[in-house]
């Protein structure tokens, strides 16, 4: 079987009638899934909530200590009216 | 037709989802066809049009409409059709050339392949093709089966024509090599 026979069984090959086949409905189907949005992930989404609420909480934790450790004097001039600096 | 798949082109980048539906109904026999040298199984090839279908919607855009869309089309069905065998590549079970019936078959279509019906010679060059690496076999397809020039087998695959030339001359010398004895071009 040289080049020239594979020419020749290609061309025989080609007259074969393929069957006929509908996908439109299947192709439109999955357009339709692919424009859908995704739904959200609930695990994802309770872990995000999570989260924020322990970073809520830890800051309003720390900001009283970090304005303390950062103006020391602070509480001490807070009666008077006047500040440190 | 050209002008039609102009206007449903446009239509379904606007979203008309009848638009597009046209638009397969037009071309899924043709790709189907094509697609038909790419796996001998109907399910799967359905499955390779519809994919052909879906992923020119995602490219619709890039259709600038200079060239005929079903030209466009036969590329994006090439490149379907290739990453199918790629994938399939480790696993394939493919018929092997040492199968008498196909032994026969080969014996009877060398040099005069009228004495195998057209259905009987397309099983064999899918059965000999599927003995080589998806690149090889991808160029003799596109060059035998199809019956591209080496020109449209290079834009079908984005390769140079020389390259185009390179892979066939080399595929055919490892499908020579993977022929039973007797059917060798030396031994004729």
């Amino acid at each position: 079987m040289d080049e020239r026979d594979l020419q020749r069984l290609g061309q025989r090959a080609r007259e074969e009638r393929v069957e006929s086949v509908d996908v439109r409905g299947r192709v439109l189907a999955e357009l339709a899934r692919a424009r859908r949005p995704e739904p959200p992930d609930r695990a994802l989404l309770a872990f995000a909530a999570a989260s924020l609420a322990a970073a809520a909480a830890m800051t309003i934790f720390a900001l009283p200590v970090f304005q303390a450790l950062e103006e020391p004097l602070a509480g001490l001039f807070a009666g008077a009216g006047i500040g440190p600096r | 037709m050209d002008e039609e798949d102009l206007a449903d082109a446009r239509a379904s980048l606007g979203g008309d989802g009848a638009a597009f539906a046209r638009l397969v109904g037009r071309h899924q026999q043709a790709v189907a066809a094509q697609l038909a040298r790419f796996t001998r199984d109907r399910g799967l090839r359905e499955q390779l049009v519809q994919d052909t279908f879906v992923e020119a919607w995602r490219s619709l855009s890039g259709w600038s409409g200079r060239a005929a869309f079903a030209a466009w089309l036969r590329t994006i069905a090439t490149r379907v059709g290739y990453r199918f065998w790629r994938e399939q590549a480790r696993a394939r079970a493919t018929q092997d050339v040492d199968d008498p019936r196909l032994q026969s078959a080969l014996a009877r279509a060398a040099g005069t392949p009228q004495a195998v019906q057209p259905r009987e010679a397309a099983e064999l060059l899918h059965a000999l093709l599927a003995q080589l690496a998806p690149r090889d076999r991808l160029v003799l397809t596109l060059l035998y089966w199809e019956g591209c020039s080496v020109q449209d087998a290079a834009e079908r695959t984005g390769w140079s024509r020389t390259m185009v030339k390179v892979q066939a001359f080399r595929a055919r010398r490892r499908l020579e090599k993977l022929l039973p004895a007797g059917l060798r071009p030396e031994e004729r």
